[in-house]
């Protein structure tokens, strides 16, 4: 029990990574409060784990907007005495050819995923700073780590919550709060789905392009974000650690090329 | 993962007699493995294994040169004999040269990057051979800090731990598909032998290496433990070809 009678927030929580991260720091002892926009969706994983004889609560939040964020941390504080664990998490994720790309799609994605994430943290780290201790864990991508066709929205929001998990980890080092990032390589995920419906990847491809042949399972992201929050992290700060299976690293010598027909010539 | 999380593993550490490797090879031992300290140093590598026993640990201690590559498969066959397999290896054997690199004898270069860089490698190629026969296995690479960020007066030392950073990416790469990770640490400043040399030497202070530190503290033997142990859990079963800082955000600071 690494996480015994911490109390964790995890935006995002509803599904995807964000539940299975609430639910790995469950069974590592943890308090779990799921942040989520979608009231129905955060009840829904409430109870999923509840049903366990896990602690976890869900409580509304818009990480776009400041007093939402300050709302929940009032309440997560008044009601448990303080937030140990900050996992920002929440994200949105559309496919767009950059020059076609509509404002309102771009502001939204670095409004939930930069934005979201500074402000959540600025509302959760008050308390931390005063209390000298914490541990923030943000959820990058390897897409924050280069270039990805079509999502310069999302990896431009990715690259930088890499950038602010640097600069908030030296900032706040010396309260004795670390900052760090994960960034998973493609998840088994509702957001994978997204470029397989659009007809733009395929599992299979996903899976051939990564050295290890095949996609992460959410659990595989929660371990590591659970062993960041926790003291076995101690020394642990400003880092961005991929669990890719070997994506970025790989050279991919035989790559398609994008676009394809372009790339064929 | 405290308790016998590596109950019945074989546990390989090269440069485990002293230092961040003993500090390991201990929390490996501790947790259940049975921990080979691998050490060309005899009477360290004696003394440490012995140390270990007395706590009622598994561990044992063979020479090993990773400067020589004939006596990685040698030692990796002996093992496998003993042992039935070697579950983990971690290439932590290092030597550290400071000087002006202007002035820094041919000597001193190949010696750093021979021990560091090819030891690295042929041990990692001499235990890839089981591990990929048997389809399992995770490979541990002592990087540093020094391999993203340069230190006056440090360059064979840099280079070398850079290269570590490649190598990681390159093998683990290679061998995703077929079980066997391959990943690396990059510790901070930590209070070991070797910091507390460079401190007696005058090449730095204790004061200057907290400040210079987010945290403002060295990092303790215990802490580097914790993460090597992590990443050769099954809990990073998705983690290959990435090396983990454990720097107290070292890497991450940019200002004055």
């Amino acid at each position: 029990m690494t996480l015994a009678d911490r109390v964790a927030v995890v935006t995002g929580a509803g599904r995807g990574i964000g539940f299975g991260i609430a639910q790995a720091f469950c069974r590592e002892g943890a308090q779990v409060i799921i942040g989520e926009l979608d009231v129905d969706r955060g009840r829904d994983a409430e109870k999923r784990l509840t049903a366990q004889g896990h602690r976890a609560r869900a409580l509304v939040l818009d990480v776009t907007q400041a007093e939402s964020c300050a709302a929940l941390t009032d309440r997560v504080t008044a009601d448990h005495g303080r937030i140990d664990v900050l996992v920002n998490n929440a994200g949105v994720f559309t496919l767009h050819k950059s020059e076609e790309m509509p404002e309102a799609d771009w502001r939204r994605q670095i409004d939930v995923m930069l934005t979201g994430v500074f402000l959540m943290t600025q509302a959760v780290a008050r308390g931390m700073i005063a209390r000298g201790q914490g541990s923030i864990v943000n959820i990058a991508s390897i897409g924050g780590m280069g270039g990805w066709p079509m999502r310069a929205a999302y990896n431009s929001a990715k690259a930088g919550v890499i950038a602010l998990t640097e600069v908030l980890a030296t900032e706040w080092a010396h309260y004795n709060i670390r900052v760090n990032a994960v960034s998973p390589g493609v998840v088994r995920t509702e957001m994978m789905n997204v470029a397989i419906r659009e007809g733009l990847a395929s599992a299979e491809q996903y899976a051939r392009r990564t050295p290890m042949g095949r996609v992460a399972e959410v659990d595989e992201i929660a371990d590591a974000v659970a062993f960041l929050a926790s003291d076995r992290a101690s020394y642990v700060t400003g880092v961005n650690l991929r669990v890719d299976g070997g994506w970025v690293p790989w050279g991919n010598l035989h790559a398609r090329g994008f676009p394809e027909e372009v790339a064929r010539g | 993962m405290a308790d016998q999380a590596f109950a019945g593993a074989t546990v390989v550490v090269t440069g485990g007699g002293r230092g961040l490797g003993f500090g390991m090879a201990r929390r490996f031992a501790v947790a259940g493995a049975h921990v080979v300290i691998a050490e060309i140093d005899r009477a360290a590598g004696t003394s440490s294994a012995s140390a270990l026993r007395t706590e009622g640990l598994a561990a044992v201690f063979e020479p090993l040169d990773v400067r020589d590559p004939e006596q990685g498969p040698v030692l990796v066959e002996k093992l496998v004999a003993d042992r039935g397999a070697i579950d983990i290896w971690v290439n932590n054997a290092g030597v550290e040269y400071n000087g002006p690199a202007e002035t820094l004898s041919r000597r001193d270069w190949n010696e750093t990057l021979n021990v560091m860089v090819s030891g690295t490698f042929f041990c990692a190629q001499a235990v890839a051979r089981h591990m990929l026969a048997r389809g399992k296995g995770v490979i541990i690479n002592v990087a540093s800090v020094n391999a993203f960020t340069a230190i006056e007066g440090r360059v064979a030392y840099c280079t070398a731990k850079a290269a570590i950073v490649m190598l990681t990416q390159a093998l683990g790469v290679e061998w995703a598909k077929r079980g066997v990770r391959v990943v690396g640490i990059a510790p901070g400043v930590v209070r070991t032998e070797l910091v507390e040399r460079i401190i007696r030497e005058g090449w730095a202070s204790e004061q200057l290496y907290e400040r210079r530190t987010p945290m403002h503290r060295l990092g303790r033997v215990d802490e580097i433990a914790d993460a090597v142990l992590f990443l050769a859990s099954d809990r990073a079963k998705y983690i290959t070809a990435e090396t983990l800082r454990i720097d107290g955000g070292w890497v991450a600071y940019q200002l004055f």
